[in-house]
């Protein structure tokens, strides 16, 4: 297996039961796998990401394909699980929803990681006044409730770019956005906001590490500052990172849902639950179906991340003996 | 510790200064102004000119900025340009009680239903009580709040009769609201409460009161619930930041004259001194909150509190 | 310590009830009144019939004070109020008042011809900023007075004795009255000028009307009693109103279906549950408004500068089944811009405007260069940001790929900048709604589609437009208006389609059996003549 002259210093090492040393990595995967609540939650998003995936070839309909005339249809024959306001097919609708949770659960997770790690590193390792300074920074946008903040990019994004703006950049921008039915510039006010937490983590483990024996003597023997970032102490921030992360998603999927709902969501006829849930509530006593089924994915999805992070934090945490 | 108290309220001072910059400069970024719109625009230039010089709009953003953070030092947050005659500093006193009660009795409701329920489920791990204290929780943090309020409502004010729809000020008034705000924070405490005294149950320490022989019961008690409170604390900063958001819900559903609601509003109505106002009391509760929180947590935590 | 814990938790829990009951107060136990309960979407942003600037407060105002001029529902003509009549003079540019001497203040002074003075200048006082000036300006030197360009005493307005007043107007239009209406509620001069913007307060507020205020909680309730000095008060039949301030629409019916308000409009999503429910298809009143719900065009926009193009795509709006799916509040689909109700509309039969016809919309399209649509440049449909717009321009969406095979992008606009947009002439097609000031075809043809109004929006010049309407607002024959106003909505709606009428509002109102009420076209509600069957 893995021998102990490794490159990349993992601060804690394993050893199986046979006594020999097995990756870290391994050895978590192993744990993560055994408990029950993780691998359900894993399969969830698995599933999910299928859906997402394929959903042109496995939903009955396209998502935005409706006949006005069979509207508010009930679950039954040509709906399966019955139809919406403009008569479209919610299953399909459903289906297609996939994409919309997922893309924001990663690409929202993969902002505020990358920001949030390279941001709080560099903090972290500089020190010093720089560190002082950058976690002002942190502690201003941490004390800014974020809703609100969100709420006003929001606003911003979605009056000021609007049909007539100048600016080659602001141009591209608004045609991405329009690409992805809205969702490109929620993801912008989400990762503006949610890389915070990670970048305290992140910089306070950097803190840390940077005082071991091990980096120090690496230091003394010439190893340049980049190498060492990158080699021996970001390494030894992923697990706690991506437990982190992995706990926030829940929140960017309920934060799209909240935009949605107060009407700075995404654009129709773009099939997010949230924006489903919102459309739903007001006929919710009429037509309980079109508010119960998006709520029930959201509520899987959410929960998949959450079991998932719970899985992940007993797998990573280095004091839980095998 | 005391400096460290005292280091973190100096620094808020600052801190608030930012934010009213930050907030002051995204208001004005947004495009439109509060006379600007279909019903108003169809009015002619000279008495949309009158209403903006009304309130300085037309004076440079520098000088408006200053003006704000003048009176703000003086404890004046401005005129609300929706209701002219009233001031911020009314719609807050009026309002923000309401949501303060709002807040706490649901994070008191969530408190009492989740860390005993977490606690009974750690005690008994894989039993029946167990699992069902946790599918409890698992509902508790699926069903979203504008979900859960109006089927609340169906059941209990509609259908059984035994409880009124919406509005705030009696006791009946407030036992849906409540309940729908806090059960979500009631489940999330329930979940942690119980992988934090998982955790603290198979700590070493806990092992040796046991070789000692001490009584099962004073372990429960003494030992694992101080210290399985300490992330349950730490995470009652984020869940009173989440109390801001899930207001706004409940606010709306339950028609509840909290503060919530105003800041959507008074965003897209562009009501710039309640948006202002609105942001900085929650800046001010959160930056209360956190501190508090640490206080606490240094004090729950003896490793912090010897330091 | 656990159980100290959990001691401490409950205690502490029922602090916090105790101390909210007493905070909140308790609710009156019920009186042996005639009361109702009513519910407004928000609060009133003020209660001075000066500033007063949105419609849900109308019902309010109305209950407070008295104003100069009434509206008949029934024949759309301005009734009397506090004037008990007003002619013009020979070359209608002198309107002369005739006020009752009866009419007393809450605080037992007479209302006289000073206190109209006093208050139409106060809406055309600069400093005052009232955003109502604008509908003053026909009055002589009133625009010039609002721009600091003219003195106050300038002002075209004379008091003749007590009870008589007279407007000299630049024009001699022949609505005067149904202007003047709007605007026309006296304040009390003292009053204002004593507690200045507090003046409407419970504590303070002196007024004129039905009802007198008695208690506000802002965004709570508002609660009216009956005042017993109205000059009209035998006829006054309910004598305390209950006012909820509900902001959202699905609370609101629940709060109806529970009892806790006698009457409510019902929101679109609930509609088809009330038309099935036995006992509440029973308490439905269907309303029409005079508001107009229309697409207007960019007439210099490609590919709307192109008539043929914005008729082949008006063609392909199926408006019956817009009204039926999707806004389901009974409204009546229009082809034609001046609602139904409002003098000068064109009734439905005389069959002008575009009728929904795919056929005839793909060959309009084809003529126009663009068969099936192919080479014709992106279109984008823009609509203020609300869930009702959104769900009409997803379905309008719907309607012309099926019927023009045309893909046309939907995005909504916040609605703060949505006029600014449209001004600056940055897009192409959008949803605009719009309610007349009165009940007259002028405020719907002239106000949007005149050349000096269209500069904004349409973009759109036909001379013989323009000088039908500017013909029709001072003919006084009213044959030869409605013949004018016909022939132009034909030329806009019809001939150019630069504005595309769907339907004319509508609402689908709830109320309890025991509450007989009207229903203002104009959301001019007047509960004073409201009654209650007292309950056994």
């Amino acid at each position: 297996m893995n021998t102990t002259k490794t490159a990349s210093a993992k601060i804690f090492s394993k050893r199986s039961k046979r006594g020999e040393s097995i990756s870290p990595g391994v050895d978590a995967l192993k744990r993560l796998l055994k408990n029950r609540m993780a691998v359900i939650g894993g399969s969830i998003i698995l599933i999910m990401l299928i859906l997402a995936i394929f959903a042109p070839f496995i939903a009955p309909k396209h998502y935005s394909e409706g006949d006005l005339e069979l509207n508010y249809a009930t679950p039954g024959e040509g709906f399966i699980l019955g139809a919406d306001f403009m008569g479209r097919d919610l299953l399909s609708r459903l289906i297609y929803g996939t994409r919309i949770s997922l893309t924001i659960a990663f690409l929202g997770a993969l902002t505020s990681f990358v920001i949030g790690i390279v941001y709080g590193t560099i903090s972290g390792y500089i020190g010093g006044k720089v560190d002082n300074i950058m976690m002002r920074v942190v502690d201003i946008i941490y004390a800014f409730p974020t809703l609100l903040l969100i709420i006003l990019l929001m606003v911003v994004f979605k009056t000021s770019l609007s049909p007539v703006s100048q600016g080659m950049l602001i141009k591209v921008m608004v045609a991405v956005d329009n690409y992805f039915g809205g969702l490109f510039f929620i993801m912008i006010g989400i990762g503006m906001t949610s890389w915070v937490g990670i970048a305290r983590i992140a910089r306070g483990m950097t803190l840390s590490l940077r005082e071991t024996d091990y980096v120090q003597a690496a230091r003394a023997v010439g190893a340049k500052n980049l190498r060492l970032i990158f080699k021996h102490i970001m390494p030894n921030l992923l697990g706690p990172l991506i437990i982190s992360v992995t706990f926030q998603i829940p929140r960017f999927i309920a934060t799209e849902a909240f935009l949605s709902f107060i009407g700075l969501g995404v654009d129709p006829p773009t099939p997010s639950w949230g924006m489903m849930i919102s459309e739903g509530y007001k006929t919710m006593r009429s037509y309980p179906h079109l508010a119960l089924y998006p709520g029930i994915a959201l509520a899987l999805i959410m929960l998949a991340f959450n079991f998932l992070g719970d899985g992940l934090r007993d797998a990573l945490d280095p004091k839980l003996k095998q | 510790m005391i400096s460290y108290i005292i280091r973190r309220i100096l620094w808020t001072i600052p801190t608030l200064l930012i934010i009213a910059l930050i907030t002051f400069l995204l208001m004005h970024a947004i495009p439109g102004g509060p006379f600007t719109g279909p019903d108003i625009s169809h009015l002619p230039d000279e008495v949309l000119k009158n209403m903006e010089d009304f309130y300085h709009l037309n004076d440079s953003l520098f000088k408006q900025f200053t003006e704000y953070i003048w009176n703000l030092l003086q404890g004046d947050l401005g005129p609300s340009y929706a209701e002219r005659g009233k001031t911020v500093n009314e719609i807050i006193a009026q309002h923000l009680p309401i949501s303060a009660t709002l807040g706490v009795m649901s994070l008191l409701v969530a408190m009492g239903i989740g860390i005993p329920l977490g606690i009974s489920s750690a005690l008994k791990q894989n039993s029946f009580r167990d699992y069902f204290g946790m599918f409890v929780a698992v509902l508790g943090v699926s069903i979203p709040a504008m979900t859960l309020g109006p089927l609340l409502i169906w059941v209990f004010a509609l259908k059984l009769n035994i409880l009124p729809v919406a509005r705030w000020g009696t006791f009946k008034q407030a036992i849906l609201p409540v309940f729908t705000l806090g059960i979500g924070n009631a489940a999330i405490l329930a979940r942690l409460t119980r992988a934090s005294m998982l955790q603290v149950i198979r700590e070493d320490y806990i092992r040796t009161a046991r070789a000692k022989g001490v009584v099962e019961r004073r372990i429960t008690v003494h030992h694992s619930l101080k210290n399985a409170l300490i992330p349950v604390v730490t995470i009652l900063g984020p869940l009173l930041a989440g109390l801001i958001t899930g207001s706004m819900v409940v606010e709306q559903i339950f028609a509840i004259p909290g503060l919530g609601k105003f800041f959507v509003s008074s965003v897209l109505g562009r009501n710039y001194p309640v948006i202002m106002g609105t942001v900085l009391i929650f800046a001010v509760f959160l930056i209360v909150a956190n501190l508090l929180v640490d206080i606490v947590y240094g004090w729950l935590d003896p490793r912090i509190r010897n330091k | 310590m656990k159980r100290t814990l959990m001691i401490l938790l409950v205690l502490t829990f029922l602090m916090v009830q105790t101390v909210s009951l007493f905070a909140g107060g308790t609710e009156e136990a019920a009186e042996q009144v005639t009361s109702v309960n009513l519910r407004t979407s928000l609060n009133p942003e003020t209660l001075d019939p000066t500033l007063l600037f949105s419609s849900n407060v109308n019902i309010m105002e109305r209950m407070l004070f008295v104003s100069l001029v009434d509206f008949d529902e029934v024949n759309g003509e301005p009734s009397p109020d506090l004037a008990t009549s007003w002619e013009a003079s020979a070359d209608g540019k002198t309107w002369t008042f005739h006020l009752r001497d009866d009419v007393v203040w809450t605080n037992g002074e007479k209302l006289t011809a000073k206190d109209v003075q006093y208050s139409i200048q106060r809406i055309l006082d600069p400093a005052v900023a009232s955003p109502l000036a604008g509908r003053l300006y026909s009055i002589e030197n009133a625009k010039e007075f609002n721009t600091g360009a003219a003195e106050a005493s300038e002002l075209g307005i004379k008091i003749v004795d007590d009870y008589t007043i007279q407007f000299m107007i630049n024009d001699p239009i022949a609505f005067f009255p149904s202007q003047i209406r709007i605007v026309g509620f006296p304040v009390p001069q003292e009053t204002v000028e004593t507690h200045g913007d507090r003046w409407f307060e419970p504590e303070n507020i002196v007024s004129s009307g039905p009802y007198l205020l008695t208690e506000w909680k802002p965004n709570d309730m508002l609660v009216f009693e009956k005042n017993p000095d109205y000059y009209d008060a035998e006829n006054v039949q309910i004598e305390k109103v209950v006012m909820y301030v509900v902001e959202d629409d699905s609370t609101a019916m629940s709060m109806f279906e529970a009892g806790e308000i006698d009457t409510v409009d019902v929101p679109s999503g609930d509609i088809d549950r009330v038309n099935k429910d036995p006992i509440l298809s029973e308490q439905v009143t269907n309303v029409s408004q005079l508001i107009s719900y229309m697409i207007q065009v960019n007439t210099e926009a490609v590919p709307f500068d192109n008539p043929l193009v914005r008729k082949a795509f008006a063609a392909a709006i199926d408006k019956q089944s817009l009204v039926k799916n999707i806004a389901k509040g009974g409204q009546t689909p229009t082809n034609t811009l001046s609602p139904q109700g409002v003098f000068g509309s064109v009734s439905p039969s005389a069959g002008i405007g575009i009728e929904f016809d795919p056929v005839q919309a793909k060959e309009y399209l084809a003529e126009a260069g663009y068969p099936n649509g192919k080479g014709l440049p992106e279109v984008q449909f823009n609509f203020n940001t609300s869930e009702f717009n959104r769900n009409v321009a997803e379905a309008l969406q719907q309607m012309w790929l099926k019927n023009l095979g045309v893909d046309v992008a939907v995005k909504n606009i916040e609605g703060k900048v949505y006029w600014d947009i449209i001004v600056a002439g940055g897009l192409q097609w959008w949803r605009m709604g719009f309610a007349a000031e009165l009940p007259d075809a002028h405020s719907f043809l002239y106000d949007i589609a005149h050349t000096t109004n269209g500069e904004k929006n349409l973009r759109w010049h036909r001379t013989d437009f323009d000088a039908l309407v500017e013909a029709a607002m001072i003919e006084t024959d009213l044959d030869k208006r409605r013949e004018m106003y016909m022939e132009a909505e034909r030329i806009l709606c019809e001939e150019e389609a630069a504005v595309i009428p769907l339907w004319n509002y509508a609402y689908v109102n709830l109320t309890k059996p025991f509450l007989e009420r009207q229903y203002s076209k104009q959301q001019i509600d007047s509960v004073k003549n409201w009654k209650v069957t007292p309950k056994e």
